[in-house]
């Protein structure tokens, strides 16, 4: 039986594309669809229930680049967005998913290094911040969809290789 | 990055050229008719590459290789997961597939075949020199994977261009996207040497 994201029930869906972010409260539910070596980033603060989620692409932005599809630039600009919509940063947490390895050559080695960069790149960033990583799914060699409910902070992950998770 | 008119038309005339010589090879390969859609060529948002061949979330095949030399880029072939197992069905000749090594390793052949004849034929027709890698393979939902597949492009770049051909094979109406993603650095190569240096 094919088990649905319970996002299905929820009112507002916000769906943040590649490169992207979006801020929510309890009534929304923040998904983002497909994410392969790039990383989805899940801000809680659990007592103003805003949510924020941005679904960054890359580890560093060279200078004068969008900010939300890099790590060190991506989630410093959601944490200030979070706090413009009533979040308080020390109050954050945070959930990551994705930078799987999505490509392999005929050995079954991977091809590309980016995914596992990138997840070095989010914790190191979050460290600096002072926000604890509180659940992830990341690496591996498989997509991912997340959907991420500010009403208590849960985040399911959607894979084709395994049954819905929640973290 | 601006394409003008002109600039269209020459990648175009590229991507029919390649295209042609890869959908002969591809009909010398499984013994059916090929024909092709007209070359597409787009520049696009890379927010929208993963949504490129349909749902991001559906299940899809996908063959890269990347291409190097004088100019360099990637080849991508996308097959969703009912038209891969009526190729690998042509390429076999049968409907009882052999085991998942044999058949990656057929789809692996495929590109290889269809990378090498399209660009053989840009090599001829431009006189450039061109490489190509032996191909990687990912089997999953298609925004990760087309989202993966151009990621070292997206580091200084917001769009990529595309050049774009559906092949569609013999009475099973086989369905295969191909795409020809030249790396921007090498465009102004390219339309230079097509156009006889008369670009800035």
């Amino acid at each position: 039986m094919v088990v649905l994201p319970s996002s299905d029930l929820v009112a507002e869906k916000m769906v943040v594309k590649m490169a992207d972010h979006a801020i929510g409260d309890e009534n929304t539910v923040l998904a983002t669809l497909g994410l392969g070596s790039c990383i989805g980033i899940a801000l809680y603060d659990k007592f103003s229930k805003v949510g924020g989620l941005v679904h960054i692409m890359l580890p560093e932005n060279p200078g004068g680049k969008k900010t939300v599809k890099y790590a060190d630039t991506g989630i410093p600009f959601l944490i200030e967005e979070m706090e413009a919509a009533g979040a308080k940063k020390r109050r954050l947490s945070a959930k990551i998913v994705g930078g799987a390895g999505m490509f392999k050559s005929e050995s079954g080695d991977s091809v590309m290094k980016i995914g596992e960069r990138n997840i070095e790149a989010v914790k190191e960033v979050l460290k600096n911040e002072g926000i604890k990583v509180i659940g992830s799914d990341v690496g591996k060699d498989y997509g991912r969809s997340m959907y991420f409910y500010p009403d208590d902070g849960r985040v399911e992950v959607k894979s084709f290789s395994r049954d819905l998770i929640t973290i | 990055m601006e394409l003008d008119r002109t600039k269209k038309d020459i990648l175009k005339e590229v991507a029919n050229i390649g295209a042609g010589n890869a959908a002969t090879a591809f009909s010398g390969m499984i013994g059916h008719e090929i024909n092709m859609t007209v070359p597409k060529v787009e520049l696009i948002d890379i927010q929208d590459l993963p949504a490129i061949t349909g749902d991001e979330e559906e299940y899809i095949a996908c063959i890269m290789i990347n291409f190097s030399g004088e100019i360099s880029g990637k080849i991508l072939l996308v097959v969703d997961m009912e038209n891969v197992e009526k190729m690998l069905k042509l390429i076999f000749s049968t409907d009882d597939l052999p085991g998942k090594e044999m058949q990656n390793s057929a789809l692996n052949e495929l590109g290889n075949i269809l990378s090498g004849a399209y660009l053989k034929a840009i090599n001829d027709f431009t006189d450039l020199d061109l490489d190509q890698s032996v191909p990687a393979m990912a089997y999953d939902m298609a925004g990760a994977v087309l989202s993966s597949s151009v990621i070292d492009y997206s580091q200084t770049e917001d769009f990529i261009l595309l050049l774009e051909t559906e092949f569609v094979a013999g009475k099973e109406k086989l369905e295969l996207f191909y795409f020809f993603i030249p790396e921007k650095d090498s465009l102004d190569f390219l339309f230079q040497r097509l156009a006889g240096g008369s670009f800035a």
